[in-house]
């Protein structure tokens, strides 16, 4: 028993990891869930990276499994399910077979999809430079831009590229379509056309869950954090300078 | 009208960032509004104190997290899913831009008073979001 419902609270962990929760609430959670069992004597421990958790009864051995996490799928509606679960769990503590078919039926809910994703990417595109003072021609190109990034970054993502690559390819990508529209002077502001479509590589996500992480004194996990995000924005910032060198050269 | 604009592209903006982040059902609406209510906060804050900037993107950051907290309560959510699409427009993307362009085109000066402001500001609103957010922990402790 005291195996799998250690199991359980590691793959509960893993998972809301792979979602993109911050560590206070990857411990909080699989904590609550093993002193919900009865584990009284419990200890959690994890990174952006892994998971520790070993819990002991009153004379007995000390059981410990160890979980290294890899990749990342942010999905913030996961995510809140997840949470539910676990309240759910330490409310009624049904049996743990019960808890792992809820488990399964959530890492089986999908994103947004494809398509959905394209359209929010070239609408924050639009609206973005909109919000900035940009003329149609501006708001058309971020839109068609960010919307061709979502396709270029679907296939990068598949390739298993790693982040920093990731944002180089399509920060230069935003670039290159940019610069083409306002040579055949379809855009008259570059600069805000570019932003309105760079802004969907911003890394919200990374650089909220570091100022939390930082917040509840885990600064390991805070530092992996922020340096993923400065890795992203220099990515971006890499791709983007490369262009315009290369314009420079050319022009 | 213009402000009118201004908040229609803004709400767009977070309801499109909250569908990349995966949110569905009723929390869409939720995170879309934190961004209305961050951009709300900043002009507000921007027309009283214009200088220094850092002050309004402070006071942005702070009253968006206190809306964040709230309803992340009341609705039994995660903060971080209603956080992040309220940051978006707290982002100063065109002067994050700007100093990439001084960066790219050997104009140190200019570039280095851009880097200046953009790490202000990130640590305005890094330090709104924080400070609140340690103050709701508080009260959840006692």
């Amino acid at each position: 028993m005291k195996g799998t419902t250690l199991s359980f609270a590691v793959d509960m962990g893993a998972e809301l990891l792979y979602c993109g929760a911050e560590i206070r609430r990857v411990e909080e959670t699989m904590e609550l869930i093993l002193k919900s069992y009865g584990y009284d004597s419990c200890s959690v421990s994890a990174t952006h990276v892994n998971i520790v958790a070993t819990v002991s009864e009153k004379d007995g051995e000390p059981l410990t499994k160890t979980m290294r996490i890899k990749g990342k799928d942010t999905n913030l509606h996961r995510l809140e399910l997840l949470n539910a679960l676990s309240r759910k769990i330490c409310e009624t503590k049904p049996d743990i077979s019960v808890a792992r078919k809820e488990l399964e039926n959530i890492r089986k809910e999908k994103g947004s999809g494809l398509l959905a994703e394209t359209i929010a990417f070239a609408a924050v595109g639009l609206s973005y430079s909109l919000s900035l003072g940009g003329s149609i021609g501006d708001m058309l190109t971020a839109l068609l831009s960010a919307a061709i990034t979502r396709i270029i970054l679907f296939f990068l993502e598949k390739q298993r590229f790693n982040n920093f690559f990731t944002s180089i390819i399509s920060a230069a990508l935003i670039a290159v379509i940019t610069s083409l529209s306002s040579f055949f002077g379809f855009c008259s502001h570059s600069d805000i056309a570019m932003t309105g479509a760079l802004i969907t590589l911003v890394p919200g996500i990374a650089l909220t869950n570091c100022m939390r992480d930082f917040m509840s004194e885990d600064y390991l996990s805070g530092i992996s954090g922020l340096s993923e995000a400065i890795l992203t924005a220099s990515g971006i910032a890499i791709g983007v300078a490369v262009v315009f060198f290369a314009k420079g050269a050319l022009i | 009208m213009n402000i009118l604009l201004d908040f229609v592209s803004v709400a767009l903006s977070s309801l499109a960032f909250a569908v990349i982040f995966g949110i569905k059902g009723k929390n869409l609406i939720f995170s879309c509004l934190a961004g209305v209510v961050s951009h709300g906060a900043f002009i507000l804050a921007e027309y009283f104190v214009p200088q220094p900037e850092t002050v309004a993107y402070l006071f942005a950051a702070a009253v968006m997290t206190v809306y964040c907290e709230i309803f992340a309560r009341v609705n039994k959510t995660p903060v971080t899913v209603y956080l992040v699409t309220g940051l978006i427009p707290l982002v100063p993307g065109k002067l994050i831009y700007d100093t990439m362009l001084y960066f790219t085109t050997n104009n140190s000066a200019l570039f280095f008073e851009n880097l200046l402001r953009s790490f202000g500001i990130a640590a305005a609103v890094a330090l709104g979001v924080v400070g609140v957010s340690t103050l709701f922990r508080i009260r959840k402790r006692v």
